[in-house]
């Protein structure tokens, strides 16, 4: 830490170095000709992309998250113990259930997929047919039993609200490359936002420029980007007229005010965000051949394939981070009749998650994204009224592809029951700090000053999380 | 990320995000010195060597979890040789890599250096918090620590003597500094923006034109300064004032879990009155060692729990102590222990941060590495909450609220409704006796449409016990239930026009006499609950893991010599918080010093935009220095020798030429001749106050503004909040079903329905904090969404529209009149020449689209209703505009 202060304005900005002084704003200025030279580069929060601390192995991440908790006993972790030993007591305490309750083994069928030969249950036919694309840590764990807690932690790297999410420290390191669109978007479902909702996309204490921005998978993708009143197109536009005119005006009584400049040019971006969502957006223009694949056709999978699609278009557009948030109520929850709601769930998943990644592919950008398939946490081997599974935090399953992870491989194992992970154990944090290693990002370097602590994502210092350099097909840069 | 965090402390009128910037505010240089084994060495040993060798488990009957045990050594002999670390096992193990054993995570090379260092210093014990001494904590304080600026007792300053004419003290030690620099303060703001300035600052509402007019009028001499009494003994100084001090510690209305849309929060009950109590207090300006008595001890203040029943006072003095209610209290749904510890750590969080100005949270897994707080200190201080947060004997959110009145008056209620209760059970049964005797009729009757032949059997059937049926019978039961059963359109058909008066004559009554059942509110408050439990020590902050038992006490750093903390029981209660206030408002002591620079300096930072100490959250080593530091001890001791009042240094400061001058001072380029000093090049970031910042105005402000300019603002004050419903998509809107009068949706911002995220979105955007904890100082950002929202959002638009009615209404049809109306309204100013016609552009396009539009339908011709809308155009580019925003 440098503690020699100087106030002038051009070592404000040599210090700030490069990403800081060049900025979204200012370099719309610069187009429009208003400002000439060095007085371009002046001092503001920024989108504009930048480098790392080391060269970036993927550029953007997309987050699937499937909030409830999957179970990967009967998706991606089989057990052939726990299917013998099926009805035998064991003492595993759950979270609402009986202390001892018998073990159930899985109703599904596993078997054999790709080249690698790795193990998919029969509900999730097509992110089988992917197995040689996928890295499948089987030893995923984390550290809340609760659909509060668990997805906190999973996001921000601690069992507390209001602390900036994955995305939102990557958008604040990196920028992004479209300046029309936020950095950072997120998809919620139609029906609304699970437990934790916008906290799992909160700029917490970082400025609010890098949290994330909720596209809407109807209507309007961002709020307040028209109104919702009917006026003549023509009244906007004499609107936006005077509001320039007068903060022009205004402007110059402040000369040496920036900020007075840049609400001006937010007038800019906010027509261009208007143009730009709507466009990106536009699904019409998708083939028949990818609306089939996506199943967006299709009731049962439209509404997660329309956010998968709208994930596609915008990483191809651009986008830093992209976060799918599945529907409400905790859907993989499945505390009861396990044997007829996972295939549900399953069904309305599984083409739409893997249509995304072979779409990604197939254009050419999954090298350059890292997907992540991922619930907050596990369930238990036991079985919970005879027909479901209770939380389970030592052990589940994550799915990644791309970005520079191994592929057709699977990391770590569980217990013979599927229990508690014991092998290659990869906690949730350990998975956060090897995302942010991918796109270039240490995650001791990646911090933040708040209330006077030097904060980061995962305080390794603290937590010991690590770059988990066995996924990767390179080893890491860091340890 | 070195770059981006290099710290720079600029000026906040000159940047584009104020507090990231001023996040970086200026550390303490923090020197290089020997290793402090609690400090350094022990977070080491507990985190990687003591699982194995400590506690229970000795491995190799070595024990590293406190100073006598690593002396004793283990199996292998003395592990630690004073002054040679190469010499040492320790260290010899470590550096050979055989421990920590593999799969164990290794020391990194800072650590082992850090441990190095320790064994060649000598293996110095600076720790006796492992010992069982009580002064121990004391020891890691240095005696550089206690001459820290901001742990000393006040000590009034002489006010400087400078050259020039200053107006008051403020003046003085501003200009000194100024001076030194050859600068000098600016000339005065023009009347008009001062006046706008100084209702935002003491108001956080902007002055009507009629205001305004009769202070630009009043020429008698000191009408600004009968203008600030007048502001300040507004109700509205109270809303806009405690706004800042709820910020402070993180305020919400709801105490229990508070996630997400799918689970409303239901339990608020009473919240509210927290909220009243710390706005009233600041309207009758509260002397501050009292409003904290009250707010860290009020049950201990009052005797709540004999009161034959409970007055204003009472009621207000216990709603004080929702002070400690503000942190997210999960306990109620989840049982666990870990949400009760968080409860715990997150509200010492917010007191340290709030009353104390500095930052505790660190010192709950370690002695704080760049304060001088002993991790002991941490749990010295929290002993004296668990007493009402007490682990053994919990409550959940919702036992912990109390009835808003006394066990008595309770009594009486409940004996009162209880009274009713039995006369309305007495009602429903005459009701029900009357329905059953005709039900009973038409069931004969019923049974009399059976065949004769079967009727006798089917009765019996029916009246015999179910168990005791036959299969026989239970088939007939089957076979005829539906045929007898009585429904309700046939009894109300077979009533008696009689009966039926009977009753409905029954059901008023009832009716009528439920009205008369007596409800009370209730308070979210804190006390103390069964006998304080013991209070030990955590290792590494972690419940699990207790460490030596502590006793009560306070801040070592602050504590005086030879003087011991006192407590003293008051009746049911441990009185330990009582002494707590006592320790902290204590006049003459280094206590009472830091918390009164921590509050002043945050009224200064509200009336000038940055604290004297930038870091207004942090006042200790780790946070930045003042940059006045004369001034900030002279207003402290002004602030507590003046009884502790708020109002009295407010005005000190609204009154000083510094606070007076303009935001917009003329810069002339310097000359050759070098007399002059270009401002521009000493004082860049305007540190020194040479002229007035340019703020933009909080979330709050924003919208109360367009309260106030569009003429419908609503100024009830106090209450339960004004509800707020959650759409499935995230955005709060208001839940105008739930209303307790029509206008309530235009109530000032302080009293919305506040959750910890979930604000309505023109509050969100314009930097409303989500609620985590304490907030010091808002952001200030100017994001793309701020514009969307303001031109599209349905409230600014529903408020632009009330706003085109009200220019309306005062200036009828006269385009000229209408637009100087806008402006007045809007800016409190007249509009420029070309502002004028730039406003009478627009309202002549918008007026020729309505008109066209209203033509084009069915509609008749009507000019005022296309006039409005076209107002409602100007309202809208106003409130869209900068410099609506702004403070100048």
């Amino acid at each position: 830490m440098n503690n020699n202060i100087d106030f002038s304005r051009r070592s404000f900005l040599e210090q700030c170095g490069p990403g800081f002084g060049t900025l979204a704003l200012a370099t719309l200025l610069k187009e429009d000709g208003l400002l000439a030279g060095d007085e371009a580069s002046r001092p503001a929060l920024s989108l504009q992309p930048r480098q790392g601390h080391f060269p970036a192995r993927a550029k953007n991440v997309v987050v699937l998250m499937q909030s409830g908790g999957p179970s990967h006993m009967d998706l991606f972790d089989p057990k052939p113990d726990l299917q013998k030993r099926h009805g035998a007591t064991v003492a595993i305490n759950s979270l609402q259930g009986r202390p001892r309750e018998p073990l159930m083994a899985s109703p599904f069928r596993f078997s054999k997929r790709g080249q690698s030969g790795i193990e998919f249950s029969e509900l999730v036919p097509h992110l089988g047919g992917l197995a040689d694309d996928l890295c499948m840590i089987r030893s995923m764990h984390t550290f809340d039993p609760c659909h509060a807690g668990a997805p906190l932690i999973l996001f921000t790297g601690k069992l507390e609200f209001g602390r900036p999410t994955l995305g939102a420290w990557v958008s604040y390191a990196l920028g992004t490359e479209n300046q029309d669109l936020p950095a950072y978007v997120v998809l919620p479902d139609i029906a609304g936002h699970n437990t934790a909702g916008a906290a799992l996309w909160d700029n917490g204490w970082l400025p609010a420029l890098y949290g994330g921005t909720e596209f809407r998978p109807i209507g309007s993708p961002v709020v307040n980007l028209r109104s919702a009143r009917t006026m003549p197109k023509e009244a906007d536009v004499n609107d936006l007229s005077l509001i320039g005119r007068l903060n022009e005006k205004y402007r110059r009584r402040y000369p040496r005010a920036l900020e007075l400049e840049s609400r001006i040019r937010n007038y800019e971006l906010a027509a261009r965000m208007q143009i730009a969502a709507e466009k990106h957006l536009d699904l019409s223009q998708e083939t028949a051949k990818t609306r089939e694949q996506y199943g967006l056709d299709d009731p049962v999978t439209k509404a997660y394939a329309t956010q998968c699609l709208m994930a596609r278009r915008l990483i191809e557009a651009g986008v830093r981070f992209v976060q799918i948030m599945n529907k409400p109520h905790n859907p993989w929850d499945h505390h009861g009749n396990l044997r007829s709601r996972l295939p549900q769930e399953c069904a309305s998943t599984d083409r739409p998650s893997a249509a995304l990644i072979a779409d990604l592919k197939q254009r050419g950008l999954l090298d350059q994204t890292i997907v992540v398939w991922i619930g907050e946490f596990g369930r238990l081997p036991t079985s919970q009224r005879g027909t479901g599974r209770d939380h389970n935090m030592h052990a589940f399953t994550a799915l990644i592809a791309g970005g520079g992870f191994k592929s057709g491989h699977i990391h770590g194992a569980t217990d013979e029951l599927g229990h508690r992970s014991v092998v290659d154990k990869v906690s949730v944090l350990d998975l956060l700090a090897t995302i942010l290693h991918q796109v270039g990002l240490d995650q001791n370097q990646l911090s933040y000053r708040h209330n006077n602590i030097e904060e980061t994502l995962t305080d390794a210092k603290v937590t010991q999380a690590r770059v988990v350099g066995e996924l990767l097909s390179q080893s890491p840069t860091v340890a | 990320m070195d770059d981006r965090n290099r710290q720079i402390q600029i000026d906040g009128t000159l940047i584009v995000f104020g507090l990231y910037f001023l996040l970086f505010a200026v550390p303490a240089a923090v020197t290089a010195e020997e290793p402090r084994f609690e400090r350094d060495i022990v977070p080491i040993l507990d985190t990687k060597c003591v699982r194995c060798h400590g506690g229970k488990k000795r491995a190799g009957e070595l024990d590293l979890s406190s100073m006598g045990a690593i002396r004793r050594g283990g199996a292998s002999g003395n592990v630690v040789t004073e002054g040679r670390p190469d010499e040492s096992l320790l260290l010899r193990r470590i550096h050979d890599d055989e421990m920590p054993p593999e799969n164990e995570p290794k020391l990194t090379a800072a650590e082992v250096t850090l441990i190095h260092d320790w064994i060649a210093a000598g293996v110095p014990a600076d720790d006796q918090t492992r010992s069982d001494s009580p002064e121990s904590a004391t020891s890691v304080i240095s005696s550089s620590d206690r001459e820290f600026w901001s742990f000393q007792r006040l000590k009034r300053p002489p006010v400087p003597e400078v050259n020039g004419l200053p107006q008051t003290p403020i003046d003085s030690f501003i200009m000194e500094h100024l001076q030194r620099h050859h600068l000098a303060v600016s000339g005065e703001s023009e009347p008009r923006r001062l006046v706008r300035r100084l209702y935002f600052d003491l108001l956080g509402l902007p002055p009507t034109p009629a205001q305004l007019d009769a202070f630009l009028s009043d020429t008698e001499p000191n009408a600004y300064e009968r203008l600030v009494d007048r502001l300040l003994a507004s109700k509205h100084f109270g809303e806009r004032w405690a706004r800042h001090w709820l910020d402070t510690v993180g305020y919400t209305d709801t105490v229990s879990y508070d996630g997400d849309t799918n689970f409303i929060p239901g339990f608020i009950k009473g919240r509210w009155r927290y909220r009243d109590y710390v706005i009233d207090s600041l309207n009758e300006d509260k002397p501050y060692d009292e409003f904290l008595k009250e707010q860290i001890a009020g049950d201990e203040l009052v005797d709540w729990r004999e009161d034959a029943s409970f007055d204003a006072n009472v009621i207000s003095t216990l709603a004080a102590t929702g002070f400690w209610r503000n942190s997210e209290d999960r306990s109620g749904a989840a049982k666990e222990l870990v949400y009760k510890w968080s409860l715990l750590h997150d509200t010492m969080q917010t007191f340290g941060t709030s009353v104390l100005g500095l930052t505790l949270r660190c010192a709950r897994c370690h002695s704080h590495k760049h304060e001088p707080i002993p991790q002991e200190d941490y749990y010295r201080i929290l002993s004296l909450i668990t007493p009402a947060f007490n682990i053994q004997d919990w409550k959940s959110p919702e036992e912990r609220a109390l009835p808003a009145l006394s066990a008595a008056e309770k009594r009486q209620i409940d004996a009162h409704n209880a009274k009713i209760n039995k006369q309305t059970e007495e009602l429903t049964r005459q009701v029900t006796e009357l329905r059953d005797a005709c039900r009973k009729c038409l069931r004969e009757q019923n049974f009399g449409r059976i065949p004769v032949k079967v009727r006798k059997a089917v009765r019996a059937a029916f009246e015999i016990e179910v168990q005791a049926r036959t299969p026989e019978q239970q088939t007939l039961v089957q076979q005829y239930t539906e045929q007898l059963s009585v429904t309700e359109e046939a009894l109300e058909l077979a009533l008696s026009d009689a009966e039926k008066k009977t009753i409905a004559d029954l059901k008023t009554k009832s009716t009528e006499l439920k009205t008369r059942l007596r409800t009370h509110g209730w308070i979210q408050a804190v006390y103390d609950v069964g006998q304080p439990p013991a209070a030990y020590l955590l290792k590494r902050g972690d419940y699990t893991r207790r460490g030596r038992e502590v006793t009560p006490g306070f801040l070592s750093v602050l504590a005086e010599p030879g003087r011991k903390p006192e407590f003293k029981r008051l009746k049911a209660s441990s009185g330990r918080r009582t002494a707590l206030a006592r320790w902290l408002t204590e006049p003459t002591t280094p206590a009472a010093g830091l918390i009164s620079r921590v509050f002043v300096n945050r009224i200064w930072q509200h009336l000038t935009g940055v604290g004297l100490v930038a870091s207004s959250e942090n006042l200790g080593m780790s946070g930045s220095r003042p940059t006045h530091p004369e001034l900030l001890e002279w207003l402290a001791a002004e602030f507590v020798d003046g009884d502790w009042q708020t109002k009295p240094v407010i005005r000190q400061i609204v009154t000083s030429s510094v606070y007076r001058q303009t935001s917009r001072p003329d810069i002339q380029p310097p000359t050759t001749q070098g007399s002059y000093v270009n401002p521009l090049d000493v004082d860049p970031d305007n540190r020194l106050l040479w002229h007035s910042r340019l703020r933009r105005l909080e979330s709050e402000a924003i919208r109360d503004s367009m309260l106030i300019a569009a003429g419908v603002f609503d100024a009830t004050a106090g209450g339960p909040p004004v509800p707020l419903r959650y759409r499935k998509d995230g955005l709060a809107a208001f839940d105008v079903e739930k209303f307790p009068s029509p206008t309530a949706g235009w109530r000032r911002s302080v009293y919305l329905f506040q959750r910890r995220v979930y604000h309505l979105t023109l509050m969100t955007v314009f930097d409303q904090p989500s609620v985590a904890g304490p907030t010091c100082r808002r952001a200030s950002s100017a994001v793309a969404l701020q514009s969307l929202t303001l031109l599209n959002d349905d409230l600014a638009l529903d408020l632009a529209e009330q706003f085109g009615k009200r220019v309306y209404q005062l200036a009828g049809n006269s385009l000229e009149l209408q637009i100087n109306t806008a402006f007045l309204l809007a800016l409190g100013r007249s509009p420029q020449s070309e502002e004028r016609e730039w406003s009478k552009q627009l309202l002549n396009q918008q007026l020729q689209l309505y008109k066209t539009e209203s033509q084009s339908g069915s509609e008749p011709t009507n000019a005022e209703p296309a006039t409005q809308k076209a107002l409602m155009h100007l309202g809208r580019v106003l409130f869209n505009s900068t410099e609506f925003l702004y403070i100048e």
